[in-house]
């Protein structure tokens, strides 16, 4: 396909389209990244899948035999059950020369900013809310990713729509803005481009791409789901996460309103248990992330099909809506 | 701009005004309608003659279409129904409930009927009963929307019905329109917008704090009038929600609506009483967010004064004329257009 939506995003990540294909925990290993990458998109390679810095070392040297696109490295700020030292991570990036890095969580990485721009690598931040956008801005992040309520994941507490999130933080910001939470097709994609952003991120969409490594049963499941067959679970431990709905889910949900301990309420959603769900396909083992737009989301296909299908929709929705 | 909307309600732009109580009057109803969108009068506070009356001041106001609501929830809303049908009202746009006798007797004189839904079922019952258009309401609007955000929800909805669909929650500019007609809307409906403007009956406390207000100054709760219902940030709001159905207050605010709704209090007190439990609560629930929203609406009071309000409210900053906000939403989207024209190499 010829170059489509070309915006400040496409420019300064040098990537094909304006759509980054959002990390996942466990699941955005090389095979997965390499596959958005490849497909024209931004993949983002999850640093907190892997406990020890040489595993992360391996997977960065499997991910660049599998793609010579661009492709950025989360850092995830999140409250863990097992913290992970980012700097030592921090340490692997620079080594390996990476020269895209994102970091997402409640507040912006002050203390390594610097180094990311020392480094001369291209920096985004991903957030809910206008001032952790601005936070992000005044501390160099080169773009800042914001995500709405019907975001799978880490949806933050002020619960404000994609739709009036995104123009809000345009407005506020001087640098371009990557918008998602309930993206999943070409009217979604062409949205959020209307309401200023520079580019989408989208999640819940390639859990059902081919190259995904969740089990089918799973990707079956969401097949079958509504937009509203996903809930936000953690609230009560300042984590809130949009999952989808099954019995792990529930279970966190009675833990929180019984107001069980920190830690076993973040055993119950975030426990080792997740790939038995992913690898086997007992759909009730864990909770996974999941937006809203999982209601949109109806057919299995390869990475590179579902970005340009985004795309060629997109594009012949532009005609149609500038001809009305 | 030409849709499947404005050829449906022979309006000039994609456009429509929320009905909102004590706010979508007849002569912002008719600003409007004049300014080429299309106001729809709220009825909820009305009784059948007020109705009456009022639909007859929009015509002498305009000649455009123009719309009117009825919220089947409330009481005297099948009245105020039957008098927008006797007086051939162009658009009716119902809610909360099952409009099909609505549509039949509409289409007996060529009116147009629109559904308000949030879900699934609901869209697809309108349709099935022959409702000519939807509107569909997102997480982020004023009052009642459900779950689902419009970005979700209209696109999901869309692939599902063939009727035209409006968008409402968290539209109020241009880059809202073209958004809503990216997702597979044929248009936009706008209550949090419309209030803030200069030719808007709402009580200047409350444009002045709609101005001030950001996008996650809203709260979601069905502690306030029962049923999930978006509301402006402020103490008084807080309060309200906090305190949940207060059943001597509501025993006090249903006196009022009796009168406002001149009908006689025994009749609706018993009448209240013999339908059950649920329904006491509904209406109990109603009776004093009621009061609440008038408070805001009409007098201003940030004491005990609670508006129901969109997330758009954060994205308003000013207060322009109705036919201004209209204009530039129009213009705003088409420089959209323009501007994705430049994205391709």
């Amino acid at each position: 396909m010829k170059r489509m939506f070309q915006t400040k995003i496409t420019e300064i990540l040098g990537i094909k389209y304006p759509i980054v294909v959002g990390t996942m925990m466990h699941l955005a290993r090389a095979e997965m990244v390499a596959a958005a990458s490849n497909a024209g998109a931004l993949g983002v390679l999850s640093s907190a899948t892997f406990q020890k810095k040489e595993e992360f070392r391996e997977e960065l040297k499997r991910l660049r035999g599998m793609t010579d696109k661009p492709f950025a490295v989360n850092l995830n700020l999140f409250p863990a059950r097992r913290p992970v030292d980012n700097r030592e991570y921090l340490e692997v990036l620079f080594e390996e020369g990476i020269k895209i890095v994102e970091t997402s969580g409640n507040r912006a990485p002050e203390e390594f900013a610097k180094d990311l721009k020392n480094q001369g690598v291209t920096f985004l931040h991903k957030c809910v809310g206008v001032r952790y956008a601005l936070k992000a801005q005044s501390i160099g992040a080169d773009a800042v990713t914001v995500v709405g309520y019907e975001n799978g994941g880490a949806t933050g507490i002020l619960d404000v729509t994609t739709l009036c999130l995104v123009p809000r933080v345009v407005d506020a910001l001087k640098v371009p803005v990557i918008g998602g939470g309930g993206v999943t097709d070409g009217r979604g994609f062409l949205a959020l481009l209307s309401l200023g952003a520079q580019g989408v991120i989208i999640g819940t969409r390639v859990l059902v791409a081919e190259e995904c490594p969740i089990h089918p049963s799973l990707k079956k499941a969401f097949l079958d789901a509504t937009e509203l067959d996903t809930m936000v679970i953690m609230r009560s431990i300042q984590n809130s996460h949009r999952v989808w709905i099954n019995d792990a889910a529930r279970r966190v949900a009675e833990l929180e309103k019984k107001q069980a301990a920190l830690q076993e309420i973040i055993k119950a959603a975030t426990g080792d248990r997740a790939k038995k769900m992913f690898q086997e396909g007992d759909l009730n083992a864990g909770t996974i992330s999941c937006g809203q737009g999982v209601g949109l989301v109806n057919k299995i296909m390869p990475m590179k099909d579902i970005i340009e299908s985004i795309i060629r929709e997109a594009d012949d929705l532009r005609k149609k809506v500038a001809a009305l | 701009m030409k849709t499947r909307i404005t050829d449906l309600l022979g309006i000039k732009h994609p456009i429509l005004l929320s009905g909102m109580s004590w706010i979508s009057v007849p002569q912002m109803v008719a600003t409007v309608s004049n300014a080429g969108g299309l106001g729809i009068l709220a009825t909820g506070p009305l009784d059948a003659e007020q109705t009456r009356k009022a639909v007859r001041e929009i015509r002498r106001l305009t000649d455009k279409p123009f719309g009117a609501n009825a919220s089947l929830l409330f009481p005297g809303a099948a009245q105020n129904a039957n008098v927008l049908l006797e007086e051939k009202v162009p658009v009716i746009n119902f809610a909360l409930g099952k409009g099909d006798w609505i549509v039949k007797r509409a289409h007996e004189y060529a009116g147009k009927v629109l559904a308000t839904v949030v879900n699934h079922r609901h869209a697809k019952r309108a349709q099935d009963y022959g409702t000519d258009g939807l509107i569909v309401t997102g997480h982020e609007a004023a009052a009642h929307g459900g779950d689902a955000t419009s970005l979700v929800l209209i696109p999901s909805i869309a692939d599902t019905v063939k009727i035209p669909i409006i968008a409402a929650g968290g539209f109020c500019d241009g880059r809202g329109l073209a958004a809503a007609l990216a997702l597979g809307a044929d248009g936009i409906a706008m209550g949090t917008r419309f209030m803030t403007t200069q030719e808007s009956r709402l009580h200047e406390n409350f444009k002045k704090l709609s101005i001030e207000k950001e996008v996650y100054d809203t709260l979601y709760s069905d502690r306030f009038d029962g049923l999930p219902c978006r509301v402006l940030k402020t103490g008084a709001a807080e309060k309200a929600i906090k305190r949940g159905l207060n059943l001597p207050r509501a025993f006090l605010n249903s006196r009022d609506i009796a009168k406002n709704l001149r009908i006689p209090y025994s009749k609706l007190f018993f009448g209240v009483l013999a339908s059950g439990w649920k329904t006491i609560k509904d209406l109990a629930f109603m009776a004093n967010a009621f009061k609440a929203i008038q408070l805001a609406t009409e007098d201003g009071d940030n004491e005990n004064g609670v508006l129901p309000v969109g997330q758009a409210t954060g994205l308003i900053r000013d207060m322009p004329k109705v036919s201004e906000v209209i204009e530039r939403i129009v213009a705003e989207a088409e420089a959209v257009q323009k501007k994705m024209a430049g994205m391709m190499a």
